[in-house]
């Protein structure tokens, strides 16, 4: 169940986004000023590097403001809808060969703040992440990795198999079993 | 037809909404998408399992020069929201961009209206309306990302539909002779393959014959350079001015 400090900031982000649809530019200032934060983290985290993210938090949130009439909250919360224009541009991002060739020049160390999933973070997740992660802890922890992998760091099916010294084919398989054992646990 | 099959379906939802399919898959992915409700609405259910994962990424703060940047696009972009009316009946919930609107309109447009004009050539008339679905598509669009001519494959003839989507009359030069030369760039070695001339004015239905066929299935993207009328370069003489990847909307799936 949502706590209701989290459905009245829902409530406040599609009231946001429908003063958007209407071209209202202060409306757009608030909403960035809001979920910026967490929308540049979702893109640093999958493309690790700033310039990148940048450029990946800028493509959405234009898309965001162009298609702000488009989003349905019947659908789904605001925030849901936001999170994935930015993961999808920042997929795309990732998957461009120019992109791709730049590998070498990451440096990890640059990136410390990243390096998360340490128990103060855990504590201030939701209870839908719980639950989600309740269900992908009754996976196999390779098949486990394979979806996170993928999930929070854009990992193709290819590159967690180099990772897990695993076929790919496994490595596909897994993902998609894996999903789908995690959807019978949520709809339980 | 294959991308019917609920389990298919899911798979590949499942899969994109992770982030494990990638490049030309997804792109087709998003284009099937938009033609197949179901499909979509398996996605947007996916995007509600999955992205409370994505609840516990520390938030970090974007430099201000983002948001200026941001103010700098959707300011002018607002004023011509309002004046371009094909823009807004695009609108749909999920925001994968004008590419993937437009992909949407010409498969469904394009598949319907194929099938049930009448005055259709007769070879098209006789097959069923699976056949005549549009087997690849690209969407052209200018450096500016606007999207500017969209151009259709399909077989069973092989046959190319180009349509504009807007006013091209100001890039052409026909008083200098220039026409719109589209050309395929080839997968494997980024070879620039001519396909055809056209110009800008109207939709256009043109046979294709097995080389330009090949040289669209093997494409990885098609360009549009101005060249001049009635001969055809081999290589472009100038940089391209619209350009969109070749999608294949009918391929095994890599899942």
């Amino acid at each position: 169940m949502k706590s209701t400090a989290a459905r009245d900031a829902s409530d406040q982000l599609g009231q946001l986004l429908s003063r958007c649809s209407l071209g209202d530019q202060a409306a757009f200032g608030e909403l960035y000023e809001a979920t910026s934060a967490k929308l540049f983290g979702i893109a640093l985290r999958i493309l690790r590097r700033e310039a990148w993210a940048e450029e990946a938090l800028q493509e959405a949130y234009v898309k965001i403001w162009r298609y702000a009439d488009s989003y349905n909250p019947g659908r789904g919360r605001p925030m849901t809808w936001m999170i994935n224009v930015v993961r999808n541009h920042a997929l795309d991002l990732l998957r461009r060969a120019d992109y791709r060739a730049k590998e070498e020049e990451w440096n990890p160390d640059r990136d410390q703040r990243m390096s998360t999933d340490n128990p103060a973070t855990l504590a201030e997740t939701s209870q839908e992440m719980q639950r989600v992660l309740g269900c992908l802890g009754l996976l196999g922890e390779e098949q486990r990795d394979s979806i996170l992998l993928s999930y929070h760091q854009g990992l193709t099916p290819t590159e967690v198999a180099g990772r897990l010294k695993r076929p790919v084919g496994t490595v596909k398989t897994w993902i998609r079993r894996g999903l789908i054992k995690v959807r019978e646990c949520l709809d339980q | 037809m294959r991308y019917d099959e609920p389990e298919l379906q899911e798979a590949l939802a499942c899969s994109y909404v992770a982030g494990a399919l990638q490049g030309l898959a997804r792109r087709r992915f998003e284009a099937l998408m938009h033609t197949r409700p179901a499909l979509r609405q398996r996605v947007e259910a996916w995007e509600n399992r999955l992205t409370p994962l994505a609840d516990g990424t520390p938030e970090v703060q974007p430099p201000a020069r983002v948001w200026r940047a941001i103010q700098g696009r959707i300011a002018p972009q607002a004023a011509a929201a309002q004046s371009v009316g094909w823009w807004h009946s695009l609108a749909f919930w999920r925001p994968f961009g004008a590419l993937a609107a437009v992909l949407a309109l010409v498969v469904t447009g394009y598949t319907g209206y194929v099938v049930t004009r009448p005055a259709a050539p007769p070879q098209v008339a006789e097959v069923s309306p699976q056949q005549v679905a549009p087997s690849y598509v690209a969407v052209l669009e200018d450096e500016a990302d606007q999207p500017a001519l969209v151009v259709t494959a399909f077989k069973g003839p092989w046959r190319l539909i180009v349509e504009p989507l807007r006013d091209l009359a100001s890039y052409e030069s026909p008083e200098g002779g220039k026409v719109f030369q589209i050309w395929a760039v080839e997968r494997d070695t980024g070879t620039t393959r001519p396909l055809l001339q056209v110009t800008g004015g109207a939709v256009l239905r043109l046979p294709l014959d097995e080389s330009g066929w090949v040289a669209i299935k093997t494409s990885e993207s098609l360009v549009v350079t101005l060249e001049d009328a009635g001969s055809t370069p081999a290589a472009p003489s100038s940089p391209a001015i619209f350009s969109g990847l070749c999608l294949n909307l009918k391929g095994p799936e890599d899942i």
